[in-house]
């Protein structure tokens, strides 16, 4: 079985995309991927899920650098759906930023997880916890 | 206790009293009113009594050491004018005192007080006079120029030897300078020159002779006689001085006596002087004719060699004379003057001196000269052989002499006059004395020749202002001499001596005296008194050099009129902080205020309220004008801004450098985990390895990339030149013809402000590209696409504005993005995301900006900022 049965992959290079996706089916980290291009495709989606009522991602891979709506508009936007949702995915921020000023944004939004380094790694799925683990932040 | 108007004095006393002068004002009664803590120490050292408050200071100052200012203040009162003069203390510790009385005046004229100061200048008295000796020595030397004249340090090394050198041992001064000395002097002599050296280094400034053998050029011993001075201490000489010359083939017995007759016989050949040399035992040992001829002294009988001065002496006179000898044998050197009526029944006067000759340390004899001072022909003469120059040897002088008739008119003037005035001897003859003096001192010569008239055996001797014929004013010394007892001069005879040179040196000293009068009267920084409105009730004199106003004129204005409304407030709020007692003084950061030329100068300082001081009654603002340093603080900020904003530019691109370098790099890692190793005919590994093709692709483009920018940011010099945005517009379009033909951009133009302007052609062609590149891409389909480029000249800037009628650009979500490096806010467009960031490095490395105004859905417009003086 899976570790997740849903996880959602915000990213624009169809390179890391492709990784990304080989990684996680290889290693059953989940049972399905959505892919977003940006953050304002990523929020539309979130926006469509908690009207149908159904339910979010366990996991999203965030990246920063993107067209249209970065990572971190994203965050602002998504912060001010929460209140609304009963359960929150857990948020991984997927980049390759050497910018301290970026771990600080991260750690400043309280639904971020944490920072991980690309490209996505083994390591880095085994390290994140399993479904009962959820909210446990 | 009187009410005592403002007059800096009292200022003086109330915030100067850092001052090292003592100071004392009364009022017109002459009760004390106040006094800095110096004026006690000053009275305490020279009277018993103790100063206080509201006593009477006539009372507390009789009869002891300062009653002499009783009558000063007297005078002073009685004329209604101020007084300044030099007092010496007759009572140990003697010192020197500029006194300095000054009358306190108020708006009806009406003396209401006296403010007494006391400055310290004995330490100037005393190092004048020192300057005054080493400066005419050292004169004197130089210019005896057939003599080697020579200035070594307390070892003897030459540091300076005249070239007269030459023709005392054949060397060139060259050769010497750096040299000691003592290698020049005969080994049996070395002795000698120790002793010597020993004996002026103990006595300072005195001269001192030896006479040793020494080696010349030639390496032939030749025996030379020394005259030496130690001005070691002496600041401007700081060396030993010393004269020698050649004395070959002299006697070697009686050295000195015989040395002193040949010096004699050198330097009076031809004289009307006399002079007669007697051993110790007062017996005549050689004598010149004049001395045969004119002398009075010995007029009795025939001089010759071996008489005893004695025999020559009236019994009367024998006590007097053997006094006068006694004193001379004892180091001393004496002048006298004597009357003597001849055969024909004419008047004269001898003025004679006797000074001791010393042989090593002992006095061998006495050397004595007479010279008729009568004889107004001989005045220049007896200048000459003044006896102040006696004591250098050194026949040598600089002063010019005058002779006025009873009514000050010159009758008679020495050729040196020229020298000093300018004017020569005929120019003078004829005219008042009076005007070759400068005006300030008219007076004081006045009054001291009505004096002499007064009184005929003084001697008036005066430092004063002279008017040279250029209309330079020099400083001289006058001494003046009344000679109208004697028929053939019937005049006074006036010597003069320019003496700028030390009057400078002088000057030097005193202004460290005068430091408290500077800052007060001429120095940077104001001092203004307001009441507690504002309202100005004093300035100090220097308001004139900084703002330009009239002090006067500036009493009763209100500061705050002048104060920059921006500062205003705050400065109101101190003043309402010092009238509350909040606190007692305020430092005032730097502020505007408005100067005489309407110009706004920064002024800076501190603020006191002395609203309870009795002489002050008012707020004290101290200020000076920093304006210069305002600038050259405010453009140093100004570049210390700018550096922050470099540096954390750069810091900036090398997150982002690193960023896109680590993207691809992470991506091709990515991939590689994804490869099948073990099975390398795994389907996927084929896909992998495009990938693979692509991500490193990507690599090589961000890195061709990041070294366009990096060039871009290195350039140091940038070509400037004249371009024709019309034509280079031209050039532009048809590299993008394509893309213009497939969009169908329409291009408009208005380059009536300026059609050149000064710019790097690359730069300006990519910006061109740049702009029209994304005013294509961004173009509305709703509507024909049109871009319009136009100039417009704004102060230092051209404006280059390139405005299309685009989808627009939210500039509340981007604008901060915008210009930076990777920002990509269209997923429907290809592009890297360094259009932009490359227009505006490219705009910055010019000294120009770029801005932009933007609406969605209507259209943008860059506005590229271009200096209108390049300089790069």
């Amino acid at each position: 079985m899976s570790k997740f049965k849903n996880i959602l992959l915000v990213e624009d290079d169809a390179i890391t995309k492709l990784v990304c996706e080989r990684i996680i089916k290889i290693y059953d980290f989940s049972e399905n991927i959505v892919f977003k291009e940006n953050g304002k495709e990523a929020i539309d989606y979130i926006q469509e899920l908690l009207t149908a009522q159904q339910p979010l991602p366990e996991i999203i891979f965030l990246d920063i650098n993107m067209p249209v709506m970065n990572g971190w508009e994203f965050l602002k936007e998504y912060e001010k759906l929460l209140t609304q949702c009963s359960h929150t995915p857990q948020i991984f921020i997927l980049s390759s930023t050497a910018n301290p000023e970026d771990f600080v944004s991260a750690n400043s939004f309280k639904t971020v997880n944490s920072v991980l380094a690309k490209p996505l790694t083994k390591e880095h799925l085994d390290n994140i916890g399993g479904r009962s683990e959820i909210n446990n932040k | 206790m009187s009410q005592i108007k403002f007059s800096y004095e009292n200022l003086v006393a109330a915030f100067l009293a850092g001052t090292n002068d003592a100071y004392i004002v009364l009022d017109n009664k002459f009760n004390v009113l106040l006094f800095n803590e110096h004026y006690i120490g000053f009275h305490s050292t020279y009277t018993t009594t103790t100063i206080a408050k509201n006593e009477n200071f006539i009372d507390s100052i009789k009869g002891t050491t300062l009653h002499f200012l009783v009558e000063n203040i007297q005078q002073c009162i009685q004329l209604n004018e101020n007084k300044k003069f030099n007092y010496k203390i007759p009572v140990q510790p003697e010192k020197y005192f500029d006194i300095e009385i000054h009358l306190l005046i108020d708006n009806n004229k009406k003396v209401e007080g006296v403010a007494l100061g006391f400055f310290d200048v004995t330490q100037r008295y005393k190092t004048a006079e020192e300057i005054k000796k080493s400066e005419k020595l050292f004169k004197a030397l130089v210019l005896n120029s057939t003599d080697a004249f020579q200035l070594t340090n307390d070892e003897l090394k030459i540091n300076f030897v005249s070239d007269s050198v030459k023709n005392v041992l054949g060397f060139d001064a060259e050769e010497l300078v750096q040299s000691n000395f003592f290698n020049l002097v005969h080994p049996d002599d070395k002795m000698l020159i120790s002793k010597w050296l020993h004996w002026i280094i103990e006595n300072p400034v005195r001269v001192h002779s030896v006479e040793l053998r020494i080696k010349n050029k030639s390496n032939d011993w030749i025996y030379i006689e020394i005259i030496g001075s130690n001005l070691l201490h002496i600041a401007d000489v700081e060396a030993i001085v010393m004269n020698y010359r050649n004395i070959q083939g002299k006697k070697a017995a009686e050295k000195a006596l015989a040395m002193a007759e040949q010096r004699m016989g050198l330097l009076l050949n031809n004289t009307k002087e006399s002079f007669i040399v007697v051993n110790s035992r007062l017996r005549v040992v050689t004598y010149n004719k004049a001395a045969q001829e004119h002398s009075p002294y010995f007029f009795k009988e025939e001089l010759q060699s071996g008489v005893s001065l004695l025999s020559l002496t009236n019994d009367s006179d024998m006590e007097d004379v053997i006094n006068l000898f006694e004193k001379v044998f004892d180091g001393n050197e004496v002048v006298r003057e004597s009357n003597f009526t001849d055969k024909n029944n004419i008047q004269h006067i001898y003025s004679h001196s006797f000074r001791p000759l010393y042989s090593e340390d002992e006095i061998v004899g006495v050397f004595i000269t007479s010279t008729e001072i009568t004889e107004k022909k001989l005045a220049e003469e007896q200048l000459k052989f003044s006896e102040e120059k006696y004591k250098t040897f050194i026949q040598e002088s600089e002063d010019a002499v005058i002779i006025i008739n009873k009514k000050d008119i010159v009758v008679e003037a020495s050729p040196l006059i020229h020298k000093i005035f300018g004017y020569t001897s005929e120019e003078v003859i004829g005219r008042a004395f009076i005007d070759f003096i400068h005006p300030d001192y008219k007076e004081v010569v006045l009054k001291s020749i009505h004096n002499l008239k007064m009184n005929p055996y003084e001697i008036e001797t005066l430092d004063l202002l002279l008017t040279h014929k250029s209309k330079e004013n020099i400083w001289g010394v006058m001494k003046a001499r009344n000679s109208f007892d004697n028929k053939l001069i019937d005049g006074i005879i006036i010597w003069i001596r320019n003496i700028t040179k030390r009057k400078l040196i002088e000057e030097a000293l005193q202004l460290s005296e005068q430091r408290f009068r500077y800052l007060v009267q001429t120095g940077g920084d104001m001092i203004s008194i307001a009441n507690d409105k504002g309202a100005l009730i004093y300035s100090s004199p220097t308001v004139k050099n900084v703002l330009g106003n009239d002090p006067e004129q500036n009493i009763g204005k209100n500061v705050f009129e002048y104060i920059h409304p921006e500062e205003r407030e705050k400065l109101m709020e101190y003043l309402n902080d010092l009238i509350l007692g909040k606190k007692k003084q305020i430092r005032l950061e730097p502020f505007r205020y408005l100067d005489a030329k309407n110009e706004y100068r920064w002024l800076e300082g501190t603020v006191t309220n002395l609203l309870n001081e009795p002489a002050v009654k008012g707020i004290v603002v101290n200020t000076r004008d920093v304006t210069e340093n305002k600038i050259l603080n405010d453009k140093q900020n100004i570049l210390r801004e700018k550096l922050i904003r470099n540096n954390q530019d750069l810091q900036q691109f090398s997150f982002i450098t690193s960023h896109n370098l680590r993207a691809p790099v992470a991506n091709l890692l990515g991939l590689l985990n994804l490869f099948n190793k073990e099975n390398f005919a795994d389907s996927f590994n084929q896909v992998l390895i495009e990938k693979f093709e692509e991500a490193t692709n990507q690599l090589n483009t961000t890195l061709n990339d990041l070294i366009e920018i990096l060039v871009l940011k290195s350039e140091k010099e940038i070509q400037v030149e004249t371009i024709n945005l019309k034509k280079l517009l031209k050039q532009v379009a048809s590299s993008l013809e394509n893309e213009l033909q497939e969009s169908k951009m329409e291009i408009t133009t208005d380059f009536s402000a300026t059609e050149t302007v000064e710019y790097n052609k690359v730069y300006l062609e990519s910006i061109m590209v740049n702009m029209l590149t994304n005013s294509i891409k961004y173009r509305s389909n709703k509507r024909k696409p049109i871009v319009h480029i136009s100039t417009k000249i704004d102060n230092e800037y051209i404006i280059l504005a390139f405005a299309d009628n685009g989808n627009g650009i939210d500039l509340e979500r981007y604008g901060e993005r915008l210009f930076a490096m990777y920002q990509r806010f269209n997923v429907e467009k290809e592009g890297k995301g360094l259009g932009l960031y490359i227009v505006k490095s490219q705009v910055a490395a010019m000294g120009g900006k770029i801005e932009v105004e933007s609406t969605i859905d209507i259209g943008t417009i860059f506005k590229i900022y271009i200096k209108n003086d390049v300089q790069v």
